[in-house]
């Protein structure tokens, strides 16, 4: 590229974050070609409507999704993700103008399953949600793109988060399937293996959990999750939410020599998220007593009654993912399942890409 | 603003209230749904924490301003 050519192209990238319509870093310009391109790979026409995005209520195409998905820097390959994953954003019970616009800072967690992580590049190990790999730091890019731009979910604005985190630039992840010794998340739903599917849930920062792994007592590392989801400064103590558990190899590995299977991990982390009640009270200002959902639900709660965080062990949901070491995440999603649950579908690939 | 603003279209009174911290995103939100100067009541932060008192006060101090824009020209 000639010199006049770079200064050109440096000044048209200052001036789309001049415009306010970047995340803050600099962003691919949409040339036709590229934008033509990313809409052929989807398999799609460039004016099918894909919803309404909040705050604004804007139209999205499939060309305004392109658009982004050209400017957060996606390959072409990506937008079948991209799509589906959006869509799962528009299902009603998602609450994507709670996501749009809330104080919380959630972001949407993007868990991708089936051959199409392989074929696109995902990362599913080490360093997983960390820096490296194309997909992983462009496909959440792209959605965070669209919200600003289509939705006007704009950062400051109109997106009212009192904190955001690294997620809100871009939070996505493979389920790392090669190496888990269960069914991934998808065949757990009742789809096919050879499926690809999204997962989307708004989910807080990711909270770190470490533990020394023995399969002999499986036992300590579920604990260590188990009291990383119960603290009393969580909105899960404050209202039925769900988390996703991203196990690191060495954690389910153990938890798995022991033979343990995922719905045991899932009822064991159910029955040992909680706190008794007087943890709560003392938790809460003395002028708003009994205001906690979890007691009001439980008229003449005694002290020591134990209050779950979940209403159901099927609310938490174990995924595959990290490198090796002593290391497990917990993405907590919305403060109450009311403001929004996860959502799963499965992506339509165009015609001609191979499955 | 986003439920004001629709049942408004409707012929339908509708007037939103917010804390002062967001009002600044309100009239944004406004603007870029096309309704720029939409009006809407405006009271002190916070609501989320307070007890059934306050929150009385808070309401208080609302209603003036929800007549006034309900009643009165866009």
């Amino acid at each position: 590229m000639a010199a006049g050519s770079v200064s050109e192209f440096i000044a048209k990238i200052d001036d789309y974050i001049e415009q306010g319509v970047t995340d803050g870093l600099p962003v691919i310009p949409p040339s036709v070609e590229r934008v033509e391109a990313m809409v052929a790979a989807s398999g799609r026409g460039a004016d099918e409507v894909v919803g309404l995005l909040p705050p604004t209520y804007g139209e999205a195409n499939v060309r305004d999704v392109a658009i982004n998905a050209t400017m957060a820097g996606c390959l072409p390959e990506y937008m079948p993700v991209i799509l589906a994953a959006v869509e799962v954003m528009l299902e009603p019970s998602f609450h994507l103008d709670h996501l749009a616009t809330s104080t919380k800072g959630n972001a949407p967690l993007v868990i991708v399953n089936g051959p199409i992580r392989k074929e696109i590049g995902l990362n599913c190990t080490k360093n997983v949600l960390g820096p490296g790999a194309r997909a992983n730091a462009t496909i959440g890019r792209a959605i965070r793109l669209l919200l600003i731009n289509v939705g006007g979910s704009v950062p400051g604005v109109t997106d009212h988060s009192c904190f955001g985190h690294g997620g809100k630039y871009t939070y996505t992840i493979g389920e790392d399937e090669e190496s888990s010794p269960w069914e991934p998340l998808h065949v757990e739903s009742g789809f096919a293996a050879e499926d690809s599917t999204v997962t989307v849930m708004g989910s807080e920062a990711p909270r770190y959990v470490s533990s020394v792994a023995s399969p002999k007592c499986p036992e300590v590392t579920l604990l260590r999750i188990a009291d990383t989801m119960s603290t009393l400064a969580s909105f899960g103590m404050t209202g039925r939410s769900e988390a996703f558990v991203l196990l690191g190899p060495d954690h389910r590995n153990a938890v798995a020599e022991a033979g343990w299977s995922k719905a045991d991990v899932r009822n064991f982390l159910h029955e040992r998220s909680g706190r008794p009640a007087a943890d709560l009270d003392a938790g809460q200002p003395p002028d708003r007593p009994g205001s906690l959902p979890h007691l009001r639900e439980r008229e003449g709660y005694r002290p020591d009654d134990w209050i779950p965080v979940f209403g159901s062990a099927d609310d938490i949901h174990i995924v595959a993912a990290g490198g090796a070491g002593i290391v497990s995440l917990v993405c907590y999603g919305s403060p109450s399942l009311d403001y929004g649950r996860h959502g799963q579908r499965r992506i339509d690939r165009p015609n001609g890409v191979p499955r | 603003m986003h439920d004001a603003i629709q049942v408004e279209g409707h012929d339908i009174p509708g007037v939103a209230i917010c804390t002062e911290p967001f009002s600044y995103g309100a009239a944004q939100l406004a603007k870029m749904r096309g309704a720029e100067g939409f009006r809407f009541a405006v009271v002190e932060h916070p609501l989320g924490s307070l007890g059934d008192d306050d929150l009385w006060h808070r309401a208080e101090a609302a209603l003036p301003q929800v007549v006034d824009i309900a009643t009165g020209s866009r």
